[in-house]
């Protein structure tokens, strides 16, 4: 495609375009469909940008309140501005009083961290599929460890390492190319936070990998399942690796690319409306190479770190 | 004073807005000259869903309905500006728009990735820009540029993202 039309879509976008200019582009995306994707791109990409100024804004002024340094695996409730407050306010607004306005500052919401795991103690991981129990990390083969391959980890001086794609007791010998860990969280103790349906819990965590060669290719995905004391008690997770089908409700990340770089991080973070009835949650973190490899259940360098669980209200009107 | 039963359920409209809110900014802002008018739409957008839920079976394309009203009004006040397009292509790349939202999601997922790749220094200045609040010719003058040089390196900035999130969605299997 022609560059000069990403030069005319952005300043477009900036407001700076001539008349002459605005013109070429008028008849330009008419005319030609590719154009027309471009252009529809840009605009997907400038409001995400938008969303990711707006996101890091609000972690920054979490991160920088009195009470950020104490953050950690204990419960932690903060103040900070949610990402959504616009929307929120403005329903407010009607509900309370019939007359519309806009949202012009933070609104009140409170936080609490369920997890903050950078993997720099605890108890080791089991290899051992799904976990029954609260409180460890299982799966696929995995083991912690410090700085390696080029490596270092996200925070702290450890990070954990995924080695293969199998685990204690796999009946079936066929090699798989999806390394999965898990992790289960009693969220009983917190039930009155959320009993009204308001709580929304945000999850987030690191990946890496060593320089691995061209061609192959790795996707991450965290998920985060909800179940009631029932299903998490009665055996019923216990269903080889696959994810259960009596989730009480469920999200994931989007699919995050690992790139070639051991020196970055790439971070993948979603978010689930916690229904009322919830008992526990369960992570689940995925790593897949490319099918067109030829099939080896071994990572040879694929790490996680900075797991993150927060909980938090948005209020009732 | 109205009754909680005289208000649709207010849970139901959050979630299903929460749902749709990102592809609908995207959606307005295709056919808008600027985020800002895009945001202020947006904002009008939301409370007519909000006062007319009630009343709705299918949320989606009744929603993108209303965006696209909305939109088309703002445009209707300001038709002289060169950066309004006309009619026929505004409703063409609305209609485009509407199709594209699951690419769009995609592209949103691995922006962040992108973003990683670049160079901090660009990072910072590129999500700075993009603060709320920033003027541009503000940050011109505190990085000791001029605002067309700042703009054309956010210019090289915007394009390097965009070719990466293009170029990640190619390479990409579902897991």
């Amino acid at each position: 495609m022609n560059r000069d039309w990403h030069d005319f879509i952005q300043r477009y976008i900036a407001g700076t375009l001539s008349d002459e200019q605005a013109l070429v582009l008028q008849n330009g995306l008419k005319c030609d469909k590719d154009l027309r994707a471009l252009y529809l791109d840009y605009m997907n990409l400038d409001v995400a940008l938008g969303s990711h100024a707006e996101s890091r804004d609000a972690v920054n002024e979490f991160l920088t309140s009195p009470m950020a340094g104490e953050a950690s695996c204990s419960t932690l409730w903060l103040s900070w501005r949610p990402l959504a407050a616009a929307a929120a306010g403005i329903v407010l607004g009607i509900l309370c009083t019939s007359v519309v306005f806009a949202y012009v500052g933070p609104s009140l919401g409170s936080v609490m961290t369920l997890l903050d795991d950078g993997f720099e103690s605890g108890p080791a991981p089991l290899v051992t599929a799904m976990p029954v129990v609260p409180g460890v990390w299982s799966g696929d083969s995995m083991e912690g460890v410090g700085e390696q391959q080029g490596v270092k980890p996200a925070s702290g001086k450890k990070m954990l390492r995924l080695l293969r794609a199998d685990y204690e007791g796999k009946t079936s010998s066929e090699p798989t190319a999806v390394a999965d860990i898990y992790r289960l969280i009693d969220v009983r103790p917190w039930r009155q936070e959320f009993a009204d349906g308001s709580a929304v819990v945000q999850f987030s965590a690191g990946f890496n990998a060593f320089a691995f060669t061209r061609g192959e290719s790795y996707q991450c995905k965290m998920y985060v399942q909800a179940f009631d004391e029932e299903t998490v008690t009665n055996g019923s997770l216990r269903v080889g690796k696959t994810r259960n089908d009596r989730e009480l409700s469920i999200a994931s990340t989007g699919r995050t690319m690992l790139d070639r770089n051991p020196a970055t991080w790439q971070f993948a973070k979603g978010e689930l409306l916690l229904p009322p009835e919830t008992d526990f949650l369960m992570i689940h973190i995925a790593v897949k190479r490319a099918p067109q490899l030829p099939p080896t259940s071994s990572f040879a360098g694929h790490y996680l770190d900075d797991v993150h669980l927060t909980l938090r209200r948005r209020p009732l009107f | 004073m109205s009754q909680p039963s005289d208000h649709p359920p207010h849970d139901q409209f959050l979630r299903l807005y929460a749902e749709h809110e990102v592809a609908l900014h995207t959606f307005v802002r295709s056919m808008l000259p600027t985020r800002e008018e895009a945001s202020e739409v947006m904002q009008e957008v939301i409370v007519i869903l909000w006062q007319k839920f009630s009343h709705v079976e299918d949320f989606r394309p009744w929603a993108f309905g209303v965006a696209r009203l909305a939109a088309l009004r703002h445009l209707e006040r300001r038709k002289r500006d060169r950066h309004v397009f006309d009619s026929e292509l505004v409703h063409q790349l609305a209609d485009e728009s509407a199709a594209m939202t699951e690419r769009h999601s995609d592209q949103r997922e691995a922006l962040e990735s992108c973003l990683q790749k670049l160079p901090a220094t660009q990072r910072e200045l590129v999500l700075m820009a993009y603060a709320k609040g920033t003027r541009m010719d503000e940050l011109a003058t505190r990085r000791g540029q001029t605002p067309m040089a700042l703009y054309k390196l956010l210019h090289r900035i915007r394009q390097a993202l965009l070719e990466c999130v293009r170029r990640t969605l190619t390479q990409e299997e579902p897991i």
